[in-house]
């Protein structure tokens, strides 16, 4: 049963030529990182994905960093995400990539190993990376090199719709110690007060996020240091068991309704609709999840980790800078870099658009400008404990996500038992390292 | 012979028709409309969501109406950096550009295939219909490493101009079938006027082929405007956008969307294709029906 979209047929084969193309290349065609900063006209690259809001504010970025080097001028180049990553994976097969590239952690080993990201340490120069906390930075390392440098961070939490809970009297148990069982009963209490008109629980099993703290809670890792599978099979059976538990029970709506949502936007989830009241979402979505339900929404601690021996939660890189290994100018490329991590300016205008600023210092800074839900992520992201952060996703398993969902759809459909779909699981994804 | 056999077959045909009854006939049509309305639905959401608050979008699936918002049009218009008509001229740029590449050149690579008498042309037949079942995701590396060292990307030479060189071997096959089909004589007349091949070609034989030419002009307009891909990859510039990628722009699947605006300018994006294909149906029924591709 393996069903793959065009799209995902599609990225595959170009990220596969891309790596042909790189392997016959070789080598680096950049100039020097740590070199001095021209003064010539020169022109940079600069891509990211997004929406429209994101757009604006990168734009007044660029104006003002170009005001202070009117010599360099930077083209931004910007798409949504599918098309991003398709595009991103032709102009980098075809040589031609852009210099300042906006990287996800699913994709930074996949690039970083094929050659394509420059190692920012060279450019240590004019980027600096000294606010930064050292368990932040680590995220964007790989092999000792430093691929990519945070923009921001995020935490996986639970998001409850504090409306909801008052309207079915429901209480919540204390966050700091509760646990999955109680998550259970609180959501079995909300779908039944609702007479089933509202669930308790949105359903999960789509994100690498629930896979990785449940696999921490348990010791457990989703990958090695080495980069091999190492989640344990029963580990994940327990993972796969309990979300077939609140689907059967009515915690969490019926399996068609939990896949068509997941395969929907933000706005379409049970949390936006207000139909879910608790729900599982990196806590730099709680503004746009909010815009979208107009109700109460309030952040969670995960449940169980009072019981886990160290933090399952850790940070997660919204996304990174990272510069062309290609890039004819390495060195204004790093310097754009560093304004965008490191400039107070730079750093109001992009405010949390791309998470909750990783540079501490800044952090620290737009903390006091920050209102409602963006003030809540921010206290969020300070209170939780975390954890080491896990490996990088390693290079072939990009498309985790996508062998994860099929694997829960045949679970909650009843195609496979818990057990069947880890041990599959499992062999599919380290088949799919193998193979890059 | 033939004169009687006509009439003798338009006897049957009427008698086919009178056994039809009319309750066989009401619901023939009550299915087929039930049926139609199931495939538009789809079509039919699309433009009440277009009139709907953005948060009532996916809340009602049904096609009720209780908040018209007209405003989702002109908030969409002016959503992007240029207003969307913008996109529409770029996609217009393009859509002309390739349907004036293709009518020319894949009619002149026709007339080759079809009347003239070359080495391995069979073989170089063979070769141009092997190019149909290339997908674009093969070439596409090669394409854009040989466009970028023309310095040709972000412009809309890399969408128009491979147009001019016949590369749309469907369209090339099509006319093909389509000149076989002429009668031999027509040319062996002219030729025995004076007229050697060009002007046989651009008398004689494009007149003819006008339902060919205007099956290729709607499809090619039809599959340029809803192309997604190719323009995704060539145009980098917010400002060179056509219309499917400005739409996706609006579209982002970390954070919430507007739909309602996006839905507006889908409706106004549907419009030409919706035009071309009510102007065009006949020509196009009419010129896949005589070319022998069914």
């Amino acid at each position: 049963m393996k069903r793959f979209t065009r799209r995902d047929v599609l990225s595959m084969t170009t990220l596969a030529a891309a790596g042909t193309a790189l392997a016959a290349c070789g080598g680096s065609g950049g100039g020097d990182a740590n070199g001095e900063i021209t003064g010539d006209d020169i022109t940079l690259r600069f891509t990211w994905w997004g929406s429209d809001a994101r757009h604006k504010r990168t734009q007044s970025v660029i104006a003002a960093f170009t005001k202070a080097h009117p010599n360099i001028t930077i083209k931004g180049e910007f798409k949504e995400w599918n098309g991003y990553w398709d595009s991103l994976a032709t102009t980098v097969a075809a040589n031609d990539a852009p210099d300042i590239i906006q990287m996800d952690e699913m994709y930074l080993a996949s690039y970083a190993e094929r050659g394509a990201l420059l190692d920012l340490k060279t450019a240590s120069k004019h980027l600096s990376t000294a606010d930064f906390d050292a368990k932040s930075l680590a995220t964007g390392v790989i092999d000792d090199k430093q691929y990519g440098v945070p923009t921001g961070l995020t935490v996986f939490s639970l998001v409850a719709n504090t409306d909801l809970l008052t309207q079915y009297r429901v209480t919540l148990p204390d966050d700091a110690t509760w646990t999955w069982d109680d998550l259970k009963t609180v959501g079995q209490a909300v779908s039944k007060a609702s007479g089933g008109k509202v669930n308790g629980l949105q359903s999960w099993g789509f994100d690498v996020g629930s896979v990785n703290i449940w696999a921490r809670q348990h010791g457990a890792a989703l990958y090695s240091a080495e980069g091999k599978v190492a989640i344990p099979e029963d580990v994940l059976t327990s993972y796969w068991q309990y979300l077939l538990d609140i689907a059967k029970d009515g915690t969490a709506p019926a399996p068609s309704v939990t896949v068509e949502r997941a395969g929907g936007s933000v706005d379409q989830s049970g949390t936006a609709t207000n139909t879910a009241a608790i729900g599982p979402w990196w806590a730099s979505q709680l503004t746009s999840v909010q815009a979208a339900s107009g109700e109460n929404l309030k952040l969670l601690r995960l449940p169980g980790e009072a019981a886990s021996a160290t933090p399952a939660a850790y940070y997660k890189p919204s996304m990174f800078w990272s510069v062309s290994s290609r890039s004819k100018y390495p060195a204004e490329a790093a310097l754009f870099v560093d304004y965008l991590v490191n400039n107070q300016e730079a750093a109001n205008v992009i405010g949390v658009d791309r998470g909750v600023p990783a540079n501490a210092k800044i952090r620290t800074a737009i903390a006091s400008s920050l209102t409602g839900t963006d003030k809540a992520a921010a206290d969020y992201l300070d209170a939780v404990e975390v954890g080491d952060s896990p490996r990088v996703t390693p290079n072939g398993a990009s498309d985790v996500e996508a062998i994860l969902k099929r694997h829960t759809e045949d679970v909650l459909f009843a195609r496979k038992t818990p057990q069947v779909a880890s041990q599959e699981f499992i062999k599919e994804l380290q088949a799919a390292i193998d193979a890059a | 012979m033939t004169d009687l056999a006509i009439p003798a077959a338009r006897a049957e045909t009427t008698t086919r028709i009178r056994t039809t009854t009319p309750l066989r006939s009401v619901a023939k049509h009550a299915g087929l409309i039930l049926l139609a309305l199931v495939m538009l639905y789809p079509v039919l959401w699309m433009v009440v969501s277009s009139l709907r608050p953005n948060e009532e979008i996916f809340r009602s699936p049904g096609l009720a109406l209780d908040n018209l918002r007209i405003s989702n049009y002109a908030e969409g218009w002016n959503a992007l950096q240029s207003p969307f008509g913008h996109y529409l001229l770029n996609s217009a740029i393009v859509v002309t550009g390739c349907v004036l590449g293709n009518l020319i050149s894949c009619s002149m690579a026709a007339y080759a295939f079809a009347r003239l008498e070359f080495t391995a042309k069979k073989v170089l037949f063979a070769i141009m219909l092997g190019t149909v079942m290339l997908p674009i995701h093969v070439i596409i590396v090669p394409q854009y490493i040989l466009f970028s060292q023309f310095g040709w990307i972000n412009t809309f030479l890399p969408l128009i101009v491979p147009k001019f060189l016949a590369t749309d071997a469907f369209f090339v096959f099509l006319m093909v079938q389509f000149i076989r089909g002429l009668p031999r004589e027509l040319d062996e007349a002219a030729r025995i006027d004076g007229a050697g091949h060009p002007r046989i070609f651009l008398r004689i034989i494009l007149p003819l082929m006008v339902p060919a030419l205007a099956t290729t002009a709607i499809f090619t307009f039809i599959w340029t405007w809803n192309d997604f891909f190719s323009q995704l990859i060539y145009l980098t510039d917010p400002e060179k956008y056509t219309v499917p990628v400005a739409l996706r722009s609006y579209v982002d699947a970390t954070v919430s969307t507007s739909w309602g605006s996006m839905f507006a300018m889908s409706v106004v994006s549907l419009l030409p294709i919706f035009l071309a294909f009510l102007l065009g149906q006949r020509f196009l029924i009419k010129g896949i029906a005589t070319t022998g591709i069914k």
